[in-house]
């Protein structure tokens, strides 16, 4: 399950009510939120945790749709869960070569002929 | 992974990211562990010589290292964090002055590309188009690239640009160190049949500075942005297509908002246009009239900086018949530029751009160029035009009149497209016309110093450019039409395409696929990670090492060059294309050897002598000391003493700036302060200070030391108003522009790959004007036919009253690989005479309502399993091409 901290700039007068209607955002976690004089801007930290990225995607779009909110920039992306999936060919589900390994396996067999009776897969 | 680990790892996450923006959290990262990788097999392939250096800590229980991000020309810094030897956490470097520890979506998932199932994990091979590719080793691979090559060297005659049958086309997501190694191998090989993609993002970007500043590349950075009064956009979305540098442009925006001004100019209303102040809309290609009324206010109201333009600025116009250089026109005096600019009223101007466009609109705007400091930046709204230089030119201009460079806040800054466009092909030669370090094909002294730099004969070189990209796909077509448009092509009978995808990001793309999958005499080698639109016409393909799996330099918008080190093992028997440019080049040398040809023969020697000095290194260690080794030649010897002196970079200055290094950097001493931020100016620049010194320009605070120009100026050049080559007509009644959308990246073949970003944008569509819409009966996800004179698409529309391109105009996205979606089959091959960069932005066409709404699919090119090998997808339908 992917994790990825990032921050959200809001406009400033709009901050307190951004920050509310995140928290309405499943999987989206709110570790506070502060106007900054300086850069005229109100920073939220928010942290989103989902199954797949897929489910962060769509907590991008509803971050991004929110009145006032004017950035939504990532600082850091945790997916070592994901990776491994990736390796184990458990995300790509429809790929014909069934993750890579069995790609390589499938690749030397037909280099050493062992397909020419014509058997085809899947 | 434990909820008390997630905890743990949510909690410092969140520390990371409020401590970029200085928010005080009331939590604190307790010591709970870390998630632990639990498949088998250590993936990291960290060089001995990176772990002594700052690119690489330990850090939180994960082991990081260093590098750049994979996908825009922004050049964001990032850190590749391991656990367990697994890639495992992506984090922003927040001592990079360019992106400050923030990344986009988009960069920080192209981890998920390192072990994607598609990856092509080894050479395969079909002799025929129409057969399956079978896998074979890659001392085939070489045997037959190598027999192929000779085979069409022989078929080619020998031409003053050298062998006109065999072709490279290379791209601006080569590392520096590939671009130049293969550039270097076709050169001795004896052709300058060398492009590469950034022929279709930034050429004209290119024409534009090297006519103005006499030399390529821009003067100021990204760190104008900061000082800047004014942001002035044209051309360009910036929110989608670098949204890392729209974040420091907005963070400026709020924290000054009444002293910071954004202007956008663009037809279409985009997500930059969210903060802009002004958002200026005109007819697609009428900024010509726009940029010289603005001109024409700053010059009659006197609001030009006299002391600027008197001592550092000429004027130049290029007259057709009258001059012999188009690059260098002849000089005329300031009050024939002022006749010039007479027609260009604010009043004329508003007449031909139309939009919203208004006489007191360019006089304010104008006016507010004049009197702040201002940056401009643009990408392909300006540069994939027919009049791409000309326009380039007319920005630069502004500045050139106003002051508003060389000085802190103000300068014209072209933002590039792909990470490497600049540093790879734009410094390492990687173009027709150009060879490394900033020289030119057609310079016999610049030919001969390179020479003498590889230790290869005198002579090697040949004297003319090769065909430019258009002209080249169209020696590959090789149809009547293309030998009439091109008087005296000759036919291309090989070529090698290193990890880019023509066949679906050229212009007028049909005509070009088309050749490609019918002429069986044209063989084909592509280098990639994944099968593409490209690799369906291949005869071989070459699986090669993507980003952190192998080491080179990529070199972004602002003349900064990158180190990203090899850290992840390639998959199968992917490998670095420096060490398949050095196998290969061994045994192309001992083929052409025993070849009959004296001029063939003769050139063995000189292709061995072209990877001689790396061919230890490849034996060695091919995924860092090879890498190294190239550089060292390239950036020590090749730039030295070129003005994008990059000697002072090695690879241990690379490794430890966080954040690279500004050309020029001659000496190590200054590469290690990150070089030159300002270009030009006498004291900040060191080759301006050398400059000014030798030729005793005592009282000059900046120096235009562009080889081009011999008076040491800057040049405003003098460029009247055209037109786009193919206008709206009653037959093709709207303007077709096309463009990119935040999270799909060019041609979407590795970004097409990630669900996440996929599933958002699965398909194209077209952007239709609300007042066309509703004349043409189209509603918001029809199915719209486009039609023009040389293709069509069936795309969904989408219609937005807050978003989208002006009445007439209608945009597409040009990722999408479904050949119904394939914009490119409709888009305009019509070239800028000097750039010779495509005008992908402007064409005519119509569009009417074609279906209702439907759901649709993703298509993405795979390879499948056929009897008797690959093939594929779109191979096994029969109607596709």
């Amino acid at each position: 399950m992917p994790i990825v901290s990032c921050v959200v700039t809001a406009e400033p007068e709009k901050g307190f009510q951004v920050e509310k209607a995140l928290l309405e955002i499943p999987g989206v976690e709110v570790y506070g939120g502060e106007y900054k004089e300086k850069d005229n801007a109100y920073y939220i930290i928010v942290v989103l945790e989902g199954e797949r990225y897929e489910e962060l995607e769509a907590m991008e779009k509803k971050i991004k749709a929110i009145d006032g909110v004017l950035n939504f920039a990532v600082v850091e992306a945790y997916f070592l869960d994901e990776f491994e999936k990736i390796e184990r060919g458990e995300v790509h589900p429809g790929n014909p070569f069934h993750g890579l390994k069995r790609a390589e396996k499938d690749a030397e067999r037909m280099w050493y002929g062992d397909d020419e009776d014509g058997r085809e897969e899947n | 992974m434990g909820i008390g680990r997630r905890d743990f790892i949510k909690k410092s996450a969140a520390l990371t990211a409020a401590s970029l923006v200085g928010v005080n959290l009331k939590i604190k990262a307790d010591q709970l562990g870390f998630e632990e990788a639990k498949a088998e097999g250590n993936l990291m392939r960290i060089p001995e010589e990176v772990k002594r250096s700052p690119a690489y800590k330990q850090e939180g229980g994960y082991t990081w290292v260093r590098g750049v991000c994979r996908f825009c020309g922004t050049g964001c810094k990032v850190w590749l964090g391991f656990r367990n030897g697994k890639p495992a956490v992506i984090r922003g470097e927040r001592h990079s002055e360019i992106n400050f520890g923030f990344l986009c979506m988009k960069g920080m998932l192209f981890y998920k590309l390192f072990r994607h199932p598609d990856r092509l994990t080894q050479p395969l091979y079909r002799k025929s188009k129409k057969e399956p590719f079978k896998p074979i080793s890659w001392e085939q691979a070489y045997e037959i690239i190598a027999d192929e090559m000779i085979k069409a060297m022989k078929k080619g005659e020998w031409t003053p640009f050298g062998w006109s049958g065999i072709a490279y086309y290379g791209s601006g997501q080569a590392l520096t160190e590939e671009t130049y190694l293969f550039q270097k191998l076709f050169r001795c090989i004896g052709t300058n049949q060398i492009e590469g993609n950034p022929r279709l993002c930034m050429a004209s970007a290119v024409g534009g500075y090297l006519t103005s500043f006499g030399t390529d590349e821009p003067a100021g950075g990204y760190a104008d942005f900061d000082k800047a009064q004014t942001v002035f956009i044209i051309g360009s979305n910036t929110a989608e297509c670098h949204p890392i540098l729209y974040r420091r442009i907005m963070h400026n925006k709020l924290s000054r908002p009444n002293e910071y001004m954004v202007i956008n100019v663009d037809p279409r209303i985009s997500p930059t246009s969210k903060i802009a102040d002004i958002h200026m809309q005109f007819k697609p290609g009428t900024d010509l009239a726009l940029l010289n009324a603005m001109a024409h206010v700053i010059v009659n109201e006197g609001l030009y900086d006299k002391e600027f333009v008197n001592k550092y600025c000429a004027f130049h116009i290029y007259t057709k018949g009258r001059d012999k250089v188009p690059l260098i026109g002849h000089q005329v005096s300031f009050e024939e530029y002022k006749r010039f600019l007479q027609k260009y009223t604010p009043e004329y101007a508003a007449q031909i751009c139309g939009g919203n466009i208004t006489p007191e609109m360019i006089r304010k705007v104008a006016r507010r160029f004049a009197t702040t400091r201002t940056v401009s930046i643009w990408t392909m709204g300006l540069n994939q035009r027919t009049r791409g230089v000309w326009v380039n030119n007319l920005v630069t201009n502004l500045h050139l009149l106003t002051g508003n460079i060389c000085k802190d806040g103000a300068d014209a800054l072209s933002l590039t497209g792909q990470p490497n466009a600049c540093g790879g092909v734009r410094e390492g030669g990687g173009l027709c016309h150009i060879l490394p370090g900033h020289r030119f094909v057609k310079s016999a002294h610049d030919r001969h110093q390179l020479e003498r730099i590889w230790g290869v004969p005198e002579g090697t070189i040949p004297p003319k450019p090769g065909y430019h990209t258009v002209k080249m796909f169209s020696a590959c077509s090789y149809t009547p039409e293309d030998r009439k448009r091109f008087p005296g092509l000759k036919k291309i009978y090989f070529m090698w395409i290193e990890e880019t995808n023509p066949l679906q990001s050229l212009p007028n793309v049909r005509r070009f696929r088309e050749a490609f999958r019918n002429r069986e005499d044209l063989f084909v080698v592509v280098n990639d990670i994944f099968p593409t639109r490209t690799t369906e016409f291949a005869n071989l393909i070459l699986p090669t090492a993507f980003h952190f799996e192998k080491t080179g330099v990529y070199g972004c918008t602002e003349r900064r060059s990158q180190l990203t080190p090899v850290a992840v093992k390639a998959p199968g028997q992917a490998k670095p294309e420096l060490q398949i440019i050095v196998e290969f080049a061994q045994v192309l040398a001992k083929k052409l050897r025993r070849e009959r040809d004296p001029r063939m023969r003769a050139r063995a020697h000189t292709v061995y002598q072209c990877v001689a000095p790396f061919i230890e290194a490849a034996k060695r260690d091919p995924w860092w000391e090879l890498a190294k080794e190239v550089w060292n030649e390239y950036a020590g010897k090749v730039t030295k003493g070129q003005d994008n002196d990059l000697s002072g970079a090695t690879y241990e200055v690379l490794l430890a700036r966080p954040d690279g290094v500004q050309w020029p950097a001659p000496t190590v001493e200054i590469a290690m302060k990150g070089g030159t931020l300002r270009r030009f100016v006498v004291g900040k620049d060191p080759l301006a200070t050398k400059f000014a010194k030798e030729w005793g320009l005592t009282d000059w605070k900046v120096v235009d030391y562009g080889h081009l120009h011999k008076d040491h100026k800057f040049w405003i050049w003098l460029r009247p108003y055209k037109g786009p080559a193919e206008p709206p007509d009653a037959e093709y009644p709207y303007y077709l522009s096309t463009g990119r959308v935040i999270d799909m990246w060019h041609t979407a073949t590795m970004t097409g790959r990630i669900p996440e970003l996929a599933n958002d944008f699965p398909y194209a569509w077209v952007e239709v004007n609300p007042k066309d819409a509703q004349r043409l009966g189209i509603n918001p996800g029809d199915l719209v036919l486009i039609e023009t004179r040389r293709g069509k698409n069936i795309i969904p529309a989408r219609v937005s009253t807050d978003e989208g391109p002006m009445e007439g105009m209608v945009f597409v996205y040009w990722y999408d690989q479904e050949k119904h979606r394939m914009i490119n089959y409709c888009t305009l091959d019509a070239f800028d005479p000097g750039s010779k960069q495509p005008e992908f932005k402007i064409c005519a066409c119509r569009i009417r309502k074609y279906a209702s709404a439907k759901p649709l699919k993703q298509y993405l090119v795979k390879l499948v399993k056929v009897r008797g090998g690959y093939l594929h997808n779109a191979e096994l339908d029969p109607n596709e091409v």
